[in-house]
């Protein structure tokens, strides 16, 4: 069965691709497409931030062993890693030909790297799987299948061997096999060791084990809180030990920040920045490594993929420029941790072209901000550099980052001009339209940009100007009014008009009655709903009405609400009124058929009315709140929460005290009712589910075979 | 009925189940006799062949001469059907297999090396397989042989008769002036198994074929506007190969796709040494396709073929769940009862020595463009360069309550732009007015009349006049082969493409989830046809065209379909209906068989793939095509590298070109059909001024002049000469270019007018 729907899969795709990539216009250039997100993880398409420049690692050539004039194709193997020194030159550990290539910075090969073994016990490299070289030229060489960490100097002779270190910090059965590495200006060496989920390990000079460094935090699902709540200690020592997950890569810069990335069950902070006590600088708590949503179908048919982030590496300007397994695209971010931009994607089968990957292995970046992608599928290191727009998009996000907001505003007005939906762009102008103290511009274009809190703190801004301007005003006509009310109130209470106003003629047509007794209702929910089934009150028109006017309020509320409440987004009217429709309808019916076997005295009508009854605070209170929530910045959310929230609280107890006295129920019939009207919808909701999938291949199925007579 | 009861119920049960299987059993299962097995020809063949055969070429004695021209000597082998052409003007010998000298050296095994041996391999399937594989074989594979050979005017005429497959495929090689020409005659090709399908026939596909022993070569390959793979040595790995489909993927034929440029020229080269060649696919090219395989990839030999194809996969739906969920899945079929039609011919051009590199080929074929297809040069021009504007109208969006019409520019807004353009020292412009018809750009198959809400007709007339009276054009863009409006009263049941399983051809609409039909050619073109008096009384100079000339499908359609070869021709037909009538048509992405009709083209492709194996992307087309029509790549407004672009536009000869709104961009973000990063023209009028200038400076003497060479000075510098003389230097790289007295800047070009050569 998982063949089959693994096949299906498959063809799915299949006819996904050959939709998609129908050529009515055909786009030439780079193959890779590159985009951003915006705050709304909505997809924006950019022009490439990197374009190609080359390829190189794939013309290598070694002397002939039978005959030395003769050169042989001696292409990379199973490469693992990629390091560029301070001199721009490139080192790419070949860890299936148990080498390491020296290239130089035009890709020139400069030479071979390896241990002789001439000398007795001199083992040669075995899988190496990372290396680093310091300003110095010192080579640190992760000698993985060896176990061992080889140092050498400059012309490649083996200066030092570091094998596991014997401390009694490290248990009995901690395997040492090193992968990644770096080494800091002291000659510490940070060691990501294969399966040590106790972080990176930290050497000294002389390889002696000095702790471990930054290690991920366990990640606990839901699940496994249960487990714990209710398991006893035994039965939880039986479960399988959850350990943080393994780091996959390390890299630094030059302010000293070590870098790792890690891929597995880690689904948030996959990349983090640590400062020398191995604090996290950029615990956002996101998902780094980008994808777009149609590509989790792409690559899985349908089942979910979690990027695995195998690589990062940090550019001049110091972003982080992460690769992922799975999704083969490569994701750049600020320093701050904030997505800049992602391409690259998986090379459809059967071709290799620039810019598509196939088993991205690792990456790096030269002096000149040329970033060097290892392919271990295709066994050759891709060239980038950064293009005209992504250089434009860099400066300007320098510029931001560093406070110099109104320096920032040319280079990101150019950046729009390049292309006008890139939002840091907006956000960028948004933050130097607020420097310069420009509250209304800066709140549109917050607002357009997506930031809640930039839009919210420009409003504060506005609105403070505002108070204090009116202020005196304000207070005056408040004063003025409160008095003048007090007076009137005070001289008019034994007046004629009033007690004529108090003894007018009261409608008894019973359609504005039973509007009225909506207010009664709210202000005496008990007598107002037994009301509703003993005396006839309510009917289905004022219901319906309600329920329109809800629905209204609804809208409404989406509408209205403030930018730094609501994101608002597109607003739906179809699908919010069946949402709210059918749901409201169908614990209408389920109530019915439960209260009429379980001792309930309502009829469908009071079920229906009261049902619609309960719903008013939305139009109540909704509505206002909508209103009141545009002169509120996100420092009044406790008070627009507490009105929220209250309004449901509100709604809640009414549908209950509804329940309670149409059916003349006991709280404890009445929480029992509840319940069983919810198992009732869930029963409901599977049974139309099953029925309308069943009529509709039966429907289609007619359909076809009536196109078939008809059209041949 | 006391008799069930008394029935041992599980007993009962059991003998059902039993029955049932049996039966089931009976029905599906294929039961093998002893008697039934007949072992794989395949493979048996192979056995034998290795155990008879010594892997030899043919011996250059054994051919004899079969036909001469003023430049050529035709030779041919009747024992192995190879042919041999000499080139009287240098002496180079083109030989219809391997080049002998590499042939010891050679290492591939098996199948492979016989492969090589062969005058043509051929693929199959077998109709009784469960799951159809293709399969491939030759000549040699099958020791096939000649039934007979007989003489024709400048050549000969040959059959071949594979005795396994049981394929019979005759073919004509004849010279002509300075080019050999192979054709796969249709009408004699047999296939004596009906169980066993032709799929294709790659033609002499080792036609000088040559190892990479040092000497200058590289083989071109028609992928985007050209690219060159240079003679070296690759690795076995498969990626390494080129293989695609004239005129692009067919949508009817779903199997193979990728992301590569389509095919838009039907060529082939390949420079050897002293040899060359530029190979036309001159008949049935809509069913052929181009196969490259450098060095190492398939055998030690660089070579590169045409592949005709005589069936292809098609994708047959077994389950239907629901429309919009698009869950039916499919397996791939062949047609069993017919084969493609048309002859194939493939005729390779032999370069002489000083027109032996991509320059000579591509001159070479702009020849076969005006001399085969008709195609006139230029005439008149402007000093100016034209600019190509294209202008949106409008589009829709998602609404609350319904789409949402986005007005982009109304036909008084595209005045001001006009002249905006005018004032910015733009003066000779051809405008494009897109999403103008009813509802706007995503609305296709909708034609006159103009909607109302950008200015309707009259808007529409007041603009053509304004822009006339400046002297210049105004075109209408029209989609004819999408509908989904029912414009020109389509219906989808009765007027769309249809695949052979029945299924209609489809275009996913970027931006929605909603999903276009194609229409068929002959539907699409009476509806054009309908129409072309209202466009004639609007005054329009012309129309714009996308699908048509650049979207080729086979189409099974009962009433209205076309197979692939004469979707081409009603494509033709289409396009000169448009020229005759309101005397010009501007193409978009077109293929070249779009060029005798065309005026220009937009959107022409101006880059490579970015395969891997490719070295180096040349200009072919543009070198073919400059001075026969005026194209423009991508809109300066929507580059992707701004000065690279810039730079590209310069070397290749290429006009500019934009794309407008007078709304801001924000304005259509979420519309249905279009997506740019900024076309508020006010954010580019001071560009569109700058880049102009520099464009006229490069451009604007040598639009009707042809391109005669074109040459990489070092790394990131090309030189473009025209056949005035004139020059222009490009230098790409960060750093200045310095060459004698000259020095290009960085990132910059400079122009040398030529000397009286």
């Amino acid at each position: 069965m998982k063949k089959m729907c693994n096949r299906r899969g498959m063809l799915l795709t299949l006819i996904i691709l050959c939709i998609a990539l129908m050529p009515i216009t055909a786009h030439a250039d780079v193959k890779y497409s590159t985009f951003s997100k915006d705050s709304d993880q909505n997809l924006i398409w950019l022009q490439p931030a990197y374009y190609p420049i080359g390829i190189i690692g794939d013309d290598l050539y070694v002397p002939d062993p039978s005959d030395p004039t003769v050169k042989m194709r001696s292409t990379l193997n199973n490469a693992k890693d990629i390091f560029i020194d301070v001199k721009d030159e490139v080192y790419i550990v070949d860890s299936g030909n148990n080498r390491i290539v020296h290239l130089d910075a035009n890709g020139e090969l400069v030479r071979y790297l390896s241990v002789t073994t001439e000398k007795e016990g001199d083992l040669a490299l075995n899988g190496p799987e990372g290396i680093f070289v310091t300003p110095e030229g010192e080579i640190y060489i992760a000698d993985t299948g060896n176990k061992r960490i080889v140092k050498m100097d400059k012309d490649g002779n083996v200066v030092q061997i570091i094998t596991r270190p014997q401390s009694r910090y490290l248990s009995e059965t901690y395997v040492f096999n090193p992968a990644k590495l770096v080494v800091d200006n002291r000659g510490y060496i940070f060691v990501a060791v294969q399966g040590s989920y106790e972080g990176l390990m930290l050497l000294d000079k002389t390889g002696g084990f000095q702790g471990f460094f930054g290690a991920n935090k366990t990640v606990l699902s839901a699940m496994d809180a249960i487990k714990r709540m209710l398991y006893t200690k035994e039965m939880y020592a039986n479960e399988q030990a959850k350990r943080p997950e393994t780091i996959t890569s390390v890299a630094s810069d030059k302010n000293g920040f070590i870098y790792t990335v890690s891929g597995g069950a880690v689904q948030t902070n996959q990349l983090r920045k640590l400062n020398i006590k191995g604090n996290n600088q950029i615990n956002t708590g996101r998902s780094f490594g980008e994808f777009r949503a149609q590509d989790t179908m792409r690559i899985s048919g349908g089942y979910a993929v979690v990027p695995h982030l195998i690589d990062v590496a940090v550019d001049e300007s110091g972003n982080m420029i992460v690769v992922d397994q799975n999704f083969k695209y490569i994701s750049h971010y600020d320093t701050a941790g904030n997505l800049l931009y992602f391409w690259g994607g998986i090379s459809p089968d059967g071709t290799s072209q620039v810019g598509l990957l196939k088993s991205p292995v690792a990456i790096d970046v030269n002096s000149r901000n040329e970033l060097f992608v290892l392919d271990s599928q295709e066994n050759i290191v891709q060239m980038f550099r950064l293009s005209e727009f992504g250089e434009k998009v860099d400066n300007a996000n320098q510029l931001t980052l560093a406070g110099y907001y109104e320096q920032s505003e040319g280079p990101w007005n150019e950046v729009l001009r390049l292309n006008a939906q890139f939002t840091p762009a907006i956000n960028g102008l948004a933050k130097s339209a607020y420097k310069k103290e420009q509250y209304e511009e800066a709140m549109t274009l917050f607002k357009e940009s997506g930031d809640q809190t930039g839009f919210s703190d420009s409003f504060w801004q506005i609105r403070l100007f505002w108070l204090q301007k009116y202020f005196s005003w304000i207070a005056t006509v408040g004063l003025v009014f409160g008095i003048g009310l007090a007076l009137f109130e005070k001289y008019t209470k034994k007046s004629k008009f009033r007690s004529k106003w108090r003894g007018r003629k009261r409608s008894t047509n019973p359609f504005v009655l039973n509007l009225k007794h909506i207010f009664y209702t709210l202000k005496h929910p008990i007598d107002g709903f037994s009301a509703i089934r003993y005396e006839g009150r309510g009917s289905y028109g004022v219901a319906l009405l309600i329920m329109l006017f809800v629905y209204f309020s609804l809208i409404f509320k989406q509408v209205f609400t403030s930018f730094s409440f609501s994101k608002g987004g597109f607003i739906d009217i179809y699908s919010t009124f069946t949402q709210f429709f059918v749901v409201w309808i169908a614990w209408v019916i389920c109530n019915y058929l439960v209260s009429s076997i379980y001792r309930g005295e309502g009829r469908f009508k009071d079920i229906f009315i009261g049902s619609a009854y309960a719903l008013v605070p939305y139009i109540v209170v909704g509505v206002p709140l909508a209103i009141i929530s545009n002169v509120m910045t996100q420092n009044d959310v406790a008070i627009y929460d507490f009105l929220n929230n209250g309004l449901l609280i509100w709604v809640v107890l009414l549908m209950i005290w509804k329940i309670q006295n149409i059916h003349n129920y006991s709280v404890g019939e009445t929480l029992m009712n509840v319940f069983l009207t919810a198992c009732t919808m869930i029963t409901l909701g599977v049974l139309i589910f099953v029925t309308a999938g069943l009529t509709n291949d039966f429907i289609s199925l007619i359909v076809e075979i009536a196109q078939e007579v008809i059209m041949r | 009925m006391t008799w069930i009861r008394k029935i041992n119920k599980t007993g009962a049960i059991i003998t059902v189940l039993i029955i049932a299987v049996v039966v089931y059993l009976a029905f599906t299962l294929e039961f093998t006799f002893r008697g039934d097995y007949v072992a794989k020809p395949y493979e048996n063949n192979t056995k034998r062949a290795t155990a008879d055969q010594t892997y030899d070429l043919p011996v250059d004695a054994d051919f004899k001469q079969a036909a001469e021209t003023n430049v050529l000597r035709l030779k041919m082998d009747e024992s192995t059907g190879h042919f041999i052409v000499e080139d009287k003007r240098n002496g180079n010998v083109y030989r219809s297999y391997p080049d002998p000298q590499d042939w010891p050296s050679e290492t591939i095994a098996g199948t492979w090396k016989l492969h090589l041996m062969s005058p043509f391999m051929a693929q199959y399937v077998r109709f009784t397989d469960k799951i159809l594989t293709q399969r491939e074989t030759s000549m040699a594979t099958e020791s096939g042989t000649i039934s007979s050979i007989e003489a024709v005017e400048g050549g000969f005429k040959i059959v071949y008769e594979l005795p396994t497959t049981g394929f019979t495929i005759p073919m004509q090689i004849r010279i002509v002036d300075d080019y050999v020409e192979t054709t796969i005659i249709r009408d004699g090709i047999k296939e004596a198994d009906k169980d066993i399908g032709l799929v294709w026939v790659r033609p002499y596909p080792f036609f000088g074929a040559e190892y990479s022993r040092g000497q200058d070569g590289y083989m071109m390959i028609p992928d985007g506007s050209g690219a060159l793979i240079r003679f070296k040595q690759s690795d076995n790995n498969i990626t390494r190969l080129y293989d695609e489909n004239v005129y692009g993927f067919d949508m009817s034929y779903a199997g193979k796709s990728n992301n590569r440029n389509p095919v838009i020229m039907p060529v082939f080269g390949m420079k050897a040494g002293d040899k060359g060649f530029l190979a036309v696919l001159h008949n049935g090219e809509e069913y052929g396709g181009v196969v490259a395989s450098p060095a190492g990839v398939l055998s030690g030999y660089n070579w590169i073929t045409s592949q005709m194809y005589y069936r292809s996969s098609y994708t047959n739906y077994t389950s239907y769940v629901a429309d919009n969920a698009r869950v039916e899945y499919g397996f791939a079929s062949y047609d069993q009862k017919n084969m493609f039609d048309s002859d194939r011919s493939v005729r390779y051009y032999l370069l002489d020595k000083d027109e032996n590199n991509y320059v000579g080929m591509a001159k070479t074929y702009r020849e076969y463009l005006i001399q085969e297809k008709n195609v006139q040069p230029i005439t008149d021009v402007k000093p100016d360069v034209p600019v190509d504007v294209t202008i949106i109208g409008a589009d829709r969006e998602k609404g609350i309550v319904s789409d949402r019409y986005l007005n982009l520019t109304t036909t008084e807004q595209a005045v001001n732009i006009v002249d905006a353009l005018y004032q910015k020292g733009l003066t000779n412009l051809s405008v494009t007015y897109s999403g103008w018809q009813k509802n706007g750009y995503s609305s296709y198959g909708m034609t006159l009349p103009v909607d109302s809400r950008i200015g309707g007709n009259n808007g529409m007339k007041q603009f053509i006049d304004h822009v006339q009276s400046k002297g210049n054009a105004v075109y209408l863009d029209a989609e004819y082969m999408l509908n989904n409006t029912g414009g020109g009263g389509f219906k989808e049941n009765f007027h769309a493409m249809t695949t052979l399983a029945g299924r209609m051809l489809e275009y996913q609409l970027r931006y929605s989830k909603d999903t276009v039909k194609f229409v068929s050619n002959k539907f699409a073109h009476q509806h054009l046809l309908s129409d072309l008096d209202d466009y004639k009384s609007l005054g329009v100079n012309g129309l714009s065209v996308n699908a048509i000339g650049s979207s080729l499908f086979s189409d099974y359609n009962s009433q209205f379909g076309t197979k692939r070869d004469e979707a081409r021709a009603v494509q033709e037909e289409s396009l000169k209906a448009i020229k005759d009538t309101l005397g010009s048509v501007k193409g978009n992405a077109s293929n070249f068989y779009a060029m005798p009709h065309v005026d220009h083209i937009q959107g022409m492709v101006a880059d490579y793939s970015y395969d891997v194996f490719s070295d180096q992307a040349i200009p072919f087309a543009q070198i073919a095509s400059h001075g026969l029509t005026t194209y423009s790549t991508k809109y300066v407004n929507n580059r992707q590298e701004n000065r690279n672009d810039f730079l590209r536009d310069i070397e290749y000869g290429a006009i500019p070109s934009f794309v407008f709104t007078a709304a801001e961009t924000k304005e259509y973000v979420n519309a249905y059909g279009i997506r740019f990063y900024n076309t508020l023209y006010t954010d580019w009028l001071e560009t569109a001024a700058e880049e102009y200038k520099r464009y006229n400076e490069a451009l604007g003497d040598v639009q009707n002049q042809f391109i005669t060479n074109h040459e990489t000075l070092a790394p990131n510098v090309k030189r473009t000469t025209y056949s005035n003389g004139k020059s222009i230097i490009v230098n790409y790289d960060i750093n200045p270019y310095r060459t004698g007295s000259l020095e290009v800047p960085a990132r910059d070009f400079i122009v040398v007018q030529g000397g009286a050569n």
